[in-house]
């Protein structure tokens, strides 16, 4: 059928939505809280402040463990990709990290360091370095030799090798490891707060799950999905289309 | 201006295996303006020699020495590749600035270059929007906006349709009537050589060492004179079929 694109994915999310509504309704039963159930108590929440307090808390925590990761991992990932000693150095150590659950490093890292702010982001941080490293270290790897040699014949400044050649390459590899990053980040924040903040979506998911109370866990799993979505769409996708423009 | 030895130039392909040989025993002797063209077979080193003269490469046997006396570095090269190897996210603007240090103040230089190339309508394209000519164009315009003392092209009119081919060498002989600039132009096609050089050098399979030389009887007013350029192609095509039996 002839559909914009828009209208095809908003009624497949509608009739989502009516499955479960018309579930509900047949299933009496507190297992299954209604669609109108969960916005009342959203509702609610943004009423008393709640649903702020603990997104807030959780959306700092991914904020600033996915600037660590990306930092950490581009400046690793390049070193790699760049120096075959260090790579084949590093690389045991990479793959060790890659496979390592994510549970595991948050458990060590708090029986480690104490249930700790700065521990919970690392334990974040930890958990993405390694796949920014895989794929800045692909980025490295691909750098075109010949602009590197126009560059060095035309006698550029390291400056403008660095911002006109080197970065606008990376720069893709960037925006795809952020990508992934944010939504690996967003699904380990919520463990890291189960397992040992006391705020945070996360932590209120736990409280919620102590009483068996469902419509508290869909109430802030939707919240907190709706805000994720919307930074995927309204900032990281309209980031990357900019940053491709030039690809004609 | 410009003397190149190169006494030896090889390549190791492993550890194990022994060093080839692509260059050997080449001396060019390039004078101020003037117009060299190197031909020789595909494969033969050509670019390898360029990248030597260039500074790009610089492990060989040999000497490239400037007779003013100065290291080839504080000398302002421009290169002119096989491929354009314009930066595709920069603007065709930008890629020409990007090699000047003061861009700002060199607006009219750009914007001269840049109308003489025909690409004055399209400064704010990015390469992948443009013609592989138009391209080259613009690569072209990048080589000289820097005003160099050496210009060094790669076969950079290779693998072009006919007519953009023709179009382009007027365009380069059109700038060079104006900015007189020594350069040296590595190209496999003879024709070409001849429309374009003042002296025609040839070097052999490889290892490449120069193997005949010629001077190209014309004068730079002549060369878009069909008729005088075909004259003296049939001379120099003798000349390259003894070299090359």
């Amino acid at each position: 059928m002839k559909f914009p694109a828009y209208i095809r994915q908003f009624s497949s999310i509608a009739l989502l939505l009516l499955i479960w509504y018309v579930a509900a309704l047949l299933w009496q039963n507190s297992m299954l809280p209604s669609p109108s159930s969960v916005v009342i108590l959203v509702w609610q929440e943004m009423q008393n402040g709640q649903l702020w307090y603990h997104l807030s808390a959780t959306l700092l925590r991914v904020l600033i463990s996915f600037i660590i990761a990306m930092l950490i991992g581009s400046i690793i990932g390049i070193i790699m990709g760049r120096s075959r000693i260090t790579d084949q150095f590093l690389d045991p150590w990479l793959i060790i990290f890659l496979n390592i659950p994510a549970l595991v490093i948050i458990i060590l890292a708090y029986v480690w360091f104490g249930l700790e702010e700065l521990t919970a982001i690392f334990a974040i941080a930890i958990n993405k370095i390694p796949n920014v490293i895989v794929t800045m270290r692909e980025g490295a790897r691909t750098l075109e030799e010949d602009y590197n040699q126009m560059a060095r014949s035309f006698n550029l400044s390291r400056r403008k090798i660095l911002f006109y050649i080197t970065l606008p390459q990376l720069l893709p590899f960037f925006a795809v490891a952020a990508r992934s990053g944010i939504s690996l980040i967003w699904k380990i924040v919520l463990v890291v707060e189960l397992l040992g903040r006391s705020n945070g979506v996360g932590f209120q998911l736990h409280l919620y799950f102590q009483l068996f109370d469902v419509t508290g866990i869909m109430a802030y799993s939707f919240s907190f999905i709706i805000i994720m979505l919307t930074i995927e769409y309204a900032l990281l996708q309209p980031l990357e289309r900019k940053i491709n423009r030039w690809r004609g | 201006m410009l003397d190149i030895e190169v006494k030896n130039k090889s390549f190791k392909q492993s550890e194990s295996e022994n060093a080839l040989s692509v260059l050997t025993d080449i001396e060019i002797n390039l004078n101020e303006g003037e117009f060299v063209a190197l031909v020789g077979p595909s494969g033969c080193g050509k670019s390898t020699l360029l990248q030597i003269i260039a500074g790009l490469d610089r492990e060989f046997e040999g000497t490239i020495r400037w007779q003013n006396g100065t290291n080839q570095h504080l000398e302002k090269l421009g290169y002119v590749f096989q491929n354009p190897r314009l930066l595709p996210w920069l603007t065709l603007y930008d890629n020409i600035a990007l090699v000047l240090d003061n861009p700002a103040a060199k607006q009219t230089q750009i914007t001269a270059l840049l109308e003489a190339t025909g690409l004055s309508a399209f400064t704010s394209y990015h390469p992948a929007q443009l013609s592989i000519g138009m391209q080259r164009r613009a690569a072209l315009a990048r080589a000289f906006v820097i005003e160099p003392s050496l210009l060094i092209m790669d076969e950079p009119f290779v693998s072009l349709d006919r007519p953009t081919a023709v179009q382009l060498r007027a365009l380069l002989l059109d700038i060079l009537a104006v900015r007189r600039t020594t350069v040296i132009f590595v190209t496999h096609d003879l024709y070409e050589a001849t429309q374009l050089a003042d002296r025609i050098l040839f070097l052999s399979t490889s290892p490449a060492n120069v193997i005949g030389e010629t001077v190209v009887g014309l004068q730079r007013d002549q060369r878009s004179d069909e008729t005088a350029v075909n004259r003296q192609y049939d001379e120099i095509r003798e000349v390259f079929t003894r070299l090359y039996p």
